[in-house]
């Protein structure tokens, strides 16, 4: 399956944090088209192997998270009203007019509608618990069908915009599997000197919990993260810490990832001509190469991303080919680009 | 035939696709129609007895491409009554190319800029362009965007969708020709949106003794207002406008029929000068009524209304022809 049509079927597939059983049984059904054994562990993760020939090789893990943002039930007013709250992180400001499926049995369609700005001197954005959606169902219809706790997607589509851009939401992290899956493609029949390990990982938005439960403790004796980063916008051309859309494969660097193997990796990526870029983390990156490099009494682990426009909304938008290049330096590396001590 | 009416985009100064889809209509119901130098469709069923004005129309908001940036992001203005606050993180439909509205992502936003109504200004469109000059290709300053945003039902007869007070008003005129025969003269007119120019034109040398404009009212429960209109509750017999007051025969006799019949309306005045106003103080003065649906978020692309409401205009609308007729009104 070409690159695009892989990922637009990966976003449309549901998988919010805590609740990834769609998403999870795509992955896995991927990961059998490509001749791979995957299962679903009981925290809902999802594992394969691809092996090496050599019995005693060293494992390299590639790991991403596979949920996305989303919203969760809080109450029901009196009026019928949603109220909700944030799952994994969302800016108030994108929720005016956003239309939404509360995940219920069976789902029901809703409208989130605005609230005037408030305060008298300075007029300010309502919060969040301040917004609802709006379904058109009655008080005693809503308060039978909806119960707090239900899960709430933003409804999406992906869209092709100009030079090789996509928009859609669940780019944050679907475009780490899609490199991933595209790796694992392009390494199929080959001599790997390593067994490479996959794993995709749960409630990452929630606080990395599938990457902790999910990495197997003396299985793995290095990994690759592979999450998104942010993508340069006219708003954020002065911060640090945000590339240009195609800047290709961005390696993080700072004490969260080991030394000696993202330097190896960086190296790598000039070697091949892949396009990269250099991140700096200089504490927690954000991502779930923080909760693996501690598990088990600690993993060497190396972070990729894919720079990301307007990151935790449903119009995420990144560079395809910044997919591409994560890819080929995934797959380089798998194939003893870098050398595992 | 609604369907196609609510999904068909139409920002003001651009209404051709919607007056394509209203005229195909018209000859589908053998009724004559002109269009005027500004773009208005005008239906007409002559005959002798006393002639009826109804009014509506075709536009919605939408934005207009002001400039292009060097790194190939699109500025813009809106074009009629939209609220910025509305836009952040839609997509936009330009000619041929989809765009994103959208900010820099919440972790690079500061609280204060979290807790700020947003402005035009600060928005841009990101349609993927590389450079000024790949953007450059697909769109020219001054094309016209719509924020793309389907026609969808919801629980009930709750509807979500663009225009919908306009929608509705065009397809309540169409309804109302194939069920009446009296003299009438329609007028689905273009550019509301932006101060009611259409109407202003269409109306010069007009004349009618019964004019019923159709027009939509906000519907502000879900923030909290109390005893205000409410979206299902029926249409709105508007008492006064930002035009002045309704014509007070026509408008008892409308709230006295709605009343015998059983037809569920509303009472509440329009703070803004809508369509009558051009009525009122052109070609001669019209005697005007405004019937006006509820519609919650209405300076949005993704309002709320319902198909009852629409249904209840049309009662409306065909009771004052009736009452007319017997002689009742003026």
């Amino acid at each position: 399956m070409d690159r695009i049509n892989l990922l637009k079927k990966l976003t449309a597939a549901p998988g919010l944090s805590a609740a990834e059983s769609g998403i999870a049984a795509v992955l896995q059904s991927e990961l059998e088209r490509l001749g791979l054994k995957a299962h679903i562990d009981s925290f809902g993760n999802v594992h394969a192997v691809m092996p090496s020939e050599k019995k005693d090789a060293k494992t390299l893990l590639l790991e991403a998270h596979m949920d996305q943002i989303g919203f969760m039930v809080s109450s029901v007013t009196e009026e019928g009203l949603i109220r909700f709250d944030n799952l994994g992180g969302v800016d108030e400001r994108i929720l005016p007019g956003m239309e939404v499926e509360i995940l219920s049995a069976p789902p029901i369609y809703g409208v989130i509608g605005a609230l005037p700005a408030r305060g008298e001197k300075e007029k300010k954005n309502p919060k969040l618990s301040e917004y609802a959606i709006d379904t058109g169902l009655c008080a005693k219809e809503a308060k039978d069908r909806i119960r707090p706790g239900c899960w709430v997607r933003m409804l999406h589509k992906m869209t092709p915009l100009q030079c090789g851009r996509y928009s859609d939401a669940a780019m944050d992290n679907r475009a780490g599997v899609t490199a991933i899956l595209e790796c694992l493609e392009s390494l199929r029949g080959a001599r790997l000197p390593y067994h490479i390990a996959v794993l995709f990982s749960t409630q990452e938005e929630l606080g990395l919990h599938g990457a902790y439960t999910g990495v197997i403790p003396g299985s793995v004796d290095a990994a690759i993260a592979v999450d998104v980063t942010h993508g340069t916008t006219p708003d954020t051309k002065e911060e640090v810490g945000v590339f240009p859309l195609g800047s290709g494969a961005v390696i993080c660097r700072g004490p969260n990832l080991h030394y000696a193997y993202t330097k190896q990796l960086l190296a790598l990526a000039k070697r091949c001509g892949i396009p990269h870029a250099i991140e700096v983390a200089s504490g927690g990156s954000g991502t779930t190469a923080w909760a693996i490099q501690t598990v088990g009494g600690g993993i060497p682990v190396m972070l990729v991303s894919i720079p990301l426009r307007y990151m935790h909304t449903n119009v995420e938008t990144l560079d395809q080919a910044d997919i591409g290049a994560v890819a080929a330096l995934l797959a380089a590396a798998a194939r003893g680009g870098i050398e595992l001590a | 035939m609604l369907n196609q009416l609510m999904e068909t985009y139409g920002i003001a100064g651009r209404e051709d696709a919607v007056r394509s889809v209203i005229t195909k209509a018209l000859k589908q119901s053998a009724i004559d129609y002109y269009i005027d130098k500004m773009g208005n469709l005008h239906a007409v069923r002559g005959g002798t007895g006393k002639q009826y004005f109804l009014a509506a129309y075709m536009d919605e908001p939408g934005i207009i491409v002001t400039k292009i940036t060097e790194d190939g992001y699109l500025k813009f203005d809106t074009v009629g009554r939209i609220d910025p606050a509305f836009l952040v993180s839609k997509r936009v439909i330009i000619g041929e190319c989809y765009g994103i509205i959208s900010l820099k992502a919440i972790h690079l936003a500061t609280r204060a800029e979290r807790e700020t109504p947003v402005r035009t200004d600060q928005l841009y469109i990101d349609i993927g362009a590389a450079s000024a000059a790949d953007a450059a290709e697909c769109v020219e300053i001054g094309d016209y965007g719509v924020i793309a945003s389907g026609y969808r039902p919801m629980a009930h007869d709750f509807v979500k969708g663009r225009a919908l007070a306009g929608r509705m008003g065009c397809f309540a005129i169409l309804e109302t020709l194939k069920e009446t025969n009296v003299p009438v003269h329609a007028v689905f007119a273009v550019q509301r949106e932006i101060g009611c120019r259409g109407m202003t034109a269409a109306v010069w040398q007009s004349a009618a003794d019964v004019s019923i404009v159709l027009d939509g009212i906000a519907d502000q429960s879900p923030d909290g207002k109390k005893d205000t209109l409410k979206v299902g509750d029926g249409v709105v017999l508007t008492r006064r406008t930002g035009s002045g007051s309704m014509d007070a025969p026509l408008w008892n006799r409308a709230a006295n029929y709605a009343k015998e019949h059983g037809v569920p309306v509303q009472y509440g005045n329009l703070k803004e000068r809508g369509q009558e106003g051009a009525l009122m103080q052109n070609g001669g003065g019209h005697r005007c009524l405004c019937l006006a649906v509820p519609v919650r978020y209405m300076r949005s692309c993704a309002q709320v209304a319902s198909l009852k409401d629409m249904r209840s205009m049309i009662a409306c609308i065909k009771g004052i022809i009736e009452e007319s007729e017997r002689g009742s009104l003026g």
